[in-house]
């Protein structure tokens, strides 16, 4: 039974998620659509918890496949054996966070989806496609593969906000799709120049799509050393698949797809795009552009660090000055996810770890907000901050909620966010040390470079330091227009939040208190083996 | 003496009679006879020349001929009597100015 | 786990427990069962924080007497976050949570749990009419547990974290009455301002992480502990930690106490955090929450080099000096002892910097003490006047509300620094200290200027005396000066009762074992500091600079240098400078006692006549208005940072968006550039040469005439024609 599932369970995890679209369309009525939906979000929510004890936990740090690495619960399977394109799923500490994120996103995304009117059938049958993409997108290590999730994922989404949206729904649904068609479109190019290369720097002469192997210091050092022009495409590539994947972030500027794709998308659909289609871009940049050009990584960091802060800074601002309350969540999300480009481009342990987390803190922080916003919109109309007020005497549980979610949101301890936020400050700071990555990086270059270097470390730690008071600025300001003040005649009538409601925000805040809490349970997923891993790489 | 130019000149005379018929008149039969005697103009001339060709005598092929448009007059004018019955039928005349409805 | 840290860690635990229970069911539980809870819970805790005093008093700490030297604090930790660090490792380290036990801990949980159990007693009267009274006493409960978390935490980490927590705490609170926009405004403006101070805090904090890690306190105290002579500390590793960094992570650690202390520059938060139920200022922006600063600045004491110092004095001096100013102009009760707190606080933030940290902590054990009992008093006042806080309404009321007079009276000259109440003895630790500092430093470094670091710390205890007894006499001598509210004013025992106890301790508080505790601290942090006999001292106001005197401090480890530093050495430079400043601290208590209540015991007679001055207007206005802080900060840094942020929106809406849609644009305009081609150009030949056909068809069909004679005609004339070519072609 463990044999089997460790041979399978990635692939059922996978494609359960079709099967379950098949059924909703043989559904006979909106009812059972739902409920069918809903039936398969949670039978792989619960079949995603076993991978954290089928997964070897004593393995060694090393980035690779099978025995002994950290990647495990391998299927590979040939696919197109004329390019050695592979059916190549498996798991390390970077995926599991966010595999079980996704399934348990998905679970409540499916029950805040329960009030859908419109084409129930179609609505259900593109969520749980929508889903398949996800988790395959999180789950394969064959570049064509992961770059056919990728796709996969797009074209649900598309249809969700484009058919079930708000008033510029279908602006918002091309925008998005152009936005992250563009992005797909260098990460293409790099899927086939890596093809190419690849094969010239092998024996065999046969090029090879397995992300795990061309990160490896086999295959990194005969690109490297075998062939010149590599050295050159490498920054190239590198650049290429970091737009594919700030643009998913999505990091500024290329941030604007996702404000409007927000403010359109009906609330299900905004929890998932924020908590987990956010996140495919995070994921991408610390399992293809890192690994596969750590030497680029290293030369451009500054350029990535300066995107990731400049997003924290100037998302945190933009969302000040919104008035209304989805794009202000839209924004911070932007703001948020700055973090996690930041621990990438520092390179070091503690912002690794600290971007990692903030995916999944944020993932859990963004869900809840989003629904909060839905909630409030649900009974509103509207979603204009300067209309509302004096909700914490109408809805005092739902301001409960709502207030515990905002101050995760905005990095306060003991709940999700400050952990990532912190993790990812101090790793930015970390990267003064001499021991970091970039440090030895500059210093075998010359002194000068050094100290320019460790100029930029301090600037930019300190100027994203100042993102947690603006934060907290607009998070507060937030909470008093929405829930402070006099109580209004117009709110009066609202009915607190419903059994469905508390049963989706429930789970939201008791994880956001217990990651807050005990960070443990989640770095223990991936701090030993595949962070420690990865910075071997990146090292390298 | 009379000679072949004499018979040319008959024949001349009778084609312009019939391309004059066929011209003038409007009735369909009329142009029928028209149509007749050009044909027969056409006889006249077959048989002169054979008459009258030093090359042809002993042979017949001019009044084989013209008999040939003899016959072939007669399947002509029962074709055409055939049309104008249905000419009739159609428009209740036989005035050919009236059969216009092919015009492009 | 040793006894006393079992306890601490039962009685940090219970309030939390307390909060978890009135979270869920204290609207079921309600009024007043709910405030019962949480006034066991705190009880308990002070009851735990009690008999681990009494326990490690009497050695529970390490087995052995606790008054001899070689004590060892309780540190325990266990991992929290993974991160790879410290400078010498690269292998994965953690960050730890931890305990931090030492008799410092010891005896602010008594202070803490004690005030606390003071407020919830008294919050269960004073709230009583409050409709959402559970709800009050679950974020109490969540206030006691973080901040009994802020001092028993032993890592660098945790009490950002309490610290961050107790900001939370102090957020809901102040905005406990959130349909008034002044409070939910002042609430925002107390988290944003220690955000700012935390942002700060954050950077020393980074500072510190890239050469230490997060380093528990015994670490960081035993690795950087020679910090205070100013150089260089090479650490583990082979590398050396700057002066300059270690200069500014100390300024960085000491922004967050700035925030959460309330010292200038962002001392405005404090006085509007008066818009909360006033036993929350009493317990939280009065006696505890404000004074984590202090109590964070006394934790990372050793490691301050004096150039940090220095800032931490001159930022100290000047939060004294303009809080003290502005107190004497406010004529909200509470905000008089706001502004009272922030000078306090200054003071002790002061001593500090002057190297005197038995002095700020003394201080701000009795400060606790008094400060909390005026607040409460302020309390009983506000209630008995139907929560009427100005103070010319006010009046006479000492008839009606005696026990209330009388126990303020006693906060009032403890704060004055009456001979032998609490607030004389750490007043008089702390002037003396300034004194030594600056006569040490004037001497040594040939400036004069040295000395304002005396004076002015004088001049605020003239000053002192006033304000507080301006605002006694306002409110409880003279003639009533409303009538109504004079006649309806009364008070109870349950607003009374704690008052008692609070007014007891302002008085005895300086005598209890509060300075010897404090002293053994001192020896406990030494003992660690020592290790590499470079520690300079903690009370170190006057060594530092006095030639000669340096190589004495190093003493022997294991022998206390605190000791020496605190009560031996030079003997007769500390004997007249205690000569000295005794004079000065009773002349402040008498002049500035004396000239207030002569005054103002006629109510505004005095004043409404000065007020006929312009330039006495002028300076009254201006600091009435709180020096315009508040005013500059909003149209500087609140209306700055909007319009910043109104920028950025719109540079998102309206040049990025823009960018982008331009992009989106040009697509479209060149797919019609190239649909017209394809219309016109590729469509437009097919097409055309249809058309040219059909056109031709058309000239051709006229001839098409359906007249049989027309037809016959060109028959004839094409017959004529071709043979009249015929012909031609023949005969030529």
């Amino acid at each position: 039974m463990v044999e089997f599932l460790k041979q399978y369970l990635l692939s059922i995890l996978i494609f359960l998620p079709l099967v379950g679209a098949v059924l909703t369309m043989l559904a006979r009525n909106r009812n059972e659509t739902r409920w069918i939906a809903l039936a398969t979000t949670l039978v792989i929510f619960v079949l995603s918890l076993p991978l954290v004890g089928l997964y070897d936990w004593s393995s060694a740090g090393i980035y690779a496949g099978g025995n002994g690495g950290v990647v495990q619960l391998i299927t590979r399977v040939p696919w197109i054996t004329a390019f050695n394109i592979e059916y190549y799923v498996g798991m390390d500490g970077l995926s599991l966070p966010l595999v079980l994120l996704s399934s348990f996103i998905c679970v409540l995304a499916c029950l805040a989806s329960w009030n859908i009117e419109k084409m129930t059938k179609g609505y259900f049958t593109l969520f749980l496609i929508l889903e398949m993409g996800i988790m395959g997108v999180f789950l394969s290590l064959d570049f064509f593969l992961f770059y056919v999730f990728f796709e996969i994922s797009l074209l649900p989404m598309y249809f969700l906000i484009g058919i079930w949206g708000g008033p510029r729904k279908e602006y918002a649904a091309i925008k998005f799709f152009l936005y992250t068609l563009v992005g797909s479109v260098g990460l293409l190019i790099v899927m086939i120049g890596m093809y190419l290369f690849t094969q010239q720097s092998t024996v065999d002469h046969q090029g090879t799509f397995d992300l795990i192997r061309m990160a490896s210091p086999q295959m990194q050092s005969a690109l490297m050393n075998g062939q010149t022009a590599f050295r050159a495409a490498a920054p190239i590539f590198f650049l290429l698949s970091m737009l594919g994947f700030l643009i998913k972030v999505p990091a500024v500027p290329f941030h604007t797809w996702l404000p409007d794709a927000h403010v359109e998308a009906p609330t299900p659909i905004s929890m998932i795009l924020a908590a987990i289609l956010l996140k495919m871009g995070g994921y991408g940049i610390f399992r293809i552009a890192y690994p596969l050009f750590p030497e680029a990584a290293r030369h451009f960091w500054l350029l990535i660090a300066i995107i990731g802060v400049v997003s924290i800074i100037y998302g945190a601002l933009c969302a000040m000055a919104q008035t209304d309350f989805k794009k202000l969540v839209a924004y911070s999300s932007v703001s948020h996810m700055g973090f996690v480009v930041l621990g990438a481009a520092v390179m070091t342990t503690a912002s690794i770890n600290g971007a990692l987390f903030m995916m999944v803190a944020h993932g859990i922080t963004s869900a809840a907000m989003f629904f909060i916003v839905g909630v409030v919109y649900e009974r509103a109309h509207h979603r204009d901050l300067n209309r509302f007020g004096g909700l914490a005497q109408t809805m005092p549980v739902y301001t409960g909620f709502s207030t515990v979610s905002m101050f995760a949101n905005l990095g306060l301890p003991g709940l999700c966010g400050f952990i990532g936020e912190v993790m990812v400050l101090l790793g930015a700071f970390a990267a003064a040390k001499p021991t970091s990555i970039l440090y030895q990086y500059f210093s075998a270059q010359s002194p000068a470079a050094l100290s320019s270097y460790l100029t930029s470390v301090y600037t930019l730690a300190v100027i994203s330091c100042f993102g947690v008071v603006l934060t907290a600025g607009y998070m507060l300001w937030t909470i008093q227009r929405v829930y402070f003040g006099p109580e209004k005649a117009e709110y009066k009538s609202f009915p607190e939040v419903d059994a469905r409601e508390i049963t989706i925000l429930t789970p939201l805040t008791i994880m956001a208190i217990l990651l807050g809490v005990l960070p443990g349970m989640m770095f223990f997923m991936m701090t030993d083996n595949t962070v420690a891993a990865v910075m071997t790489v990146l090292a390298k | 003496m009379v000679g072949l130019p004499h018979y040319l000149i008959v024949a001349a005379i009778m084609m312009c009679c019939g391309v004059g018929t066929i011209l003038l008149k409007r009735n369909a039969i009329g142009i029928l006879l028209g149509v007749e005697l050009i044909l027969n103009a056409a006889n006249v001339n077959l048989v002169a020349f054979n008459r009258y060709n030093a090359n042809a005598s002993g042979n017949l092929d001019g009044q084989i001929f013209a008999i040939f448009v003899i016959v072939l007059a007669a399947a002509e004018a029962a074709v055409a009597l055939a049309i104008f019955l249905n000419f009739y039928n159609n428009f209740s005349t036989v005035d050919v100015e009236r059969g216009d409805n092919l015009k492009g | 786990m040793p006894l006393p840290a079992l306890l601490l860690l039962v009685a940090t635990l219970l309030p939390l427990a307390s909060f978890v229970v009135l979270m869920f069911w204290g609207k079921r539980l309600g009024n007043p069962l709910a405030g019962y809870i949480g006034t066991a819970a705190i009880g308990a805790s002070f009851v735990c924080s009690v008999i681990a005093m009494i326990s490690w008093l009497g050695g529970g700490g390490s087995g052995e007497a606790h008054w001899e030297a070689g004590i060892k604090p309780i540190a325990i930790s266990f991992p929290w976050i993974p991160t790879g660090l410290g400078i010498s490792q690269q292998t994965a380290g953690y960050m730890d949570m931890g305990l931090y036990v030492d008799s410092l801990t010891v005896i602010m949980f008594a202070m803490v749990t004690l005030v606390s159990t003071c407020v919830h007693i008294f919050s269960i009267k004073y709230m009583e009419e409050d409709p959402r009274f559970p709800r009050f006493f679950t974020y109490l409960g969540l206030f006691c547990f973080s901040m009994l978390g802020l001092v028993i935490g032993g890592t660098i980490l945790q009490l950002f974290v309490f610290w961050e927590l107790v900001g939370l705490c102090s957020y809901l609170l102040i905005g406990f009455w959130w349909e008034k926009k002044s409070a939910s405004n002042a609430a925002i403006k107390a988290f944003v301002a220690n955000r700012v101070g935390d942002f700060g805090f954050l950077i020393g904090f980074g500072i510190l992480f890239i050469y230490m890690g997060n380093a528990s306190l015994p670490t960081l105290w035993r690795v950087l502990g020679s910090a205070g002579q100013g150089g260089d500390i090479a650490i583990a590793g082979g590398v050396v930690f700057p002066a300059t960094m270690l200069t500014i992570m100390g300024i960085g650690l000491f922004c967050g106490a700035i925030g959460k202390s309330a010292q200038f520059p962002l001392h405005v938060w404090l006085p509007d955090a008066m818009e909360g139920p006033t036993p929350v200022s009493a317990l939280i922006h009065a006696a505890t929450m404000v004074a984590a600063g202090v109590y964070l600045v006394g934790r990372i004491f050793p490691i301050l080099t004096p150039d940090a110092k220095m800032v931490v004095a001159i930022i100290g001096l000047i939060t004294a000096t303009i809080a003290a100013l502005i107190a004497l102009a406010q004529s909200d009760i509470k905000k008089v002892l706001a502004y009272s707190t922030v000078s306090q606080l200054g003071y002790m933030v002061l001593a500090m910097g002057l190297g005197s940290w038995m002095g700020a902590l003394f201080h701000l054990i009795t400060h606790a003490f008094f400060k909390a009992l005026l607040f409460l008093g302020s309390g009983s006042v506000i209630h008995a006047a139907h929560h009427e806080q100005e103070l010319p309404q006010y009046g006479g009321l000492w008839r009606k509300i005696p026990f209330t007079a009388g126990t303020f009276l006693v906060g009032v000259l403890a704060i004055a620094g009456f001979p032998f109440f609490s607030g004389y003895f750490s007043k008089d630790t702390i002037l003396v200290h300034a004194a030594m500092f600056a006569r040490s430093h004037a001497e040594a470094m040939h400036n004069s200027w040295y000395w304002l670091f005396f004076i002015i710390p004088t001049g605020i205890a003239y000053l002192t005396a006033f304000y507080m007894m301006r605002c006694w006499t306002l409110t409880f001598a003279g003639k009533p000066r409303n009538h109504h509210l004079h006649d309806h004013a009364h008070e109870s025992p349950m607003l009374w009762a704690p008052l008692v106890v609070l007014a007891a301790l302002s008085i005895f508080g300086g005598k209890i074992s509060v300075q010897t505790m404090l002293r053994n601290t001192i020896r406990e942090t030494a003992a660690i500091c020592d290790t590499q006999g470079k520690y300079v001292g903690f009370d170190t106001a006057y060594q530092q600079h006095l030639p000669g005197e340096v190589e004495s401090m190093e003493t022997s480890p294991g022998e206390p240098a605190g000791e020496t530093a605190a009560a031996g050495h030079p003997d007769d430079a500390l004997e007249s400078a205690h000569h000295l400043v005794l004079w000065y601290v009773t002349g402040a208590f008498l002049v500035g006692m004396g000239a207030a209540f002569a005054i103002f015991v006629r109510g505004y007679y005095y004043t409404d006549k000065l007020m006929q001055f312009a330039p006495f207007r002028a300076m009254h206005t201006f600091l009435r208005r709180k020096m315009f802080f508040d005013e500059l900060y909003n149209s500087v840094f609140v209306g700055g940072v909007r319009m910043i942020s109104s920028l950025c929106g719109a540079f998102d809406k309206y040049v990025i968006d823009m960018v982008v849609n331009a992009i989106g644009w040009a697509g479209r305009i060149l797919a019609s550039i190239s649909g017209i081609y394809d219309k016109y150009v590729v469509d437009g030949a097919v097409i055309g040469s249809g058309k040219l056909a059909w056109s031709v068809g058309a000239v051709a069909r006229g001839l098409q005439s359906g007249r049989l004679r027309g037809y016959v005609t060109i028959m004839l004339l094409s017959l004529a024609a071709g043979l009249v070519v015929a012909m031609a072609l023949y005969l030529r």
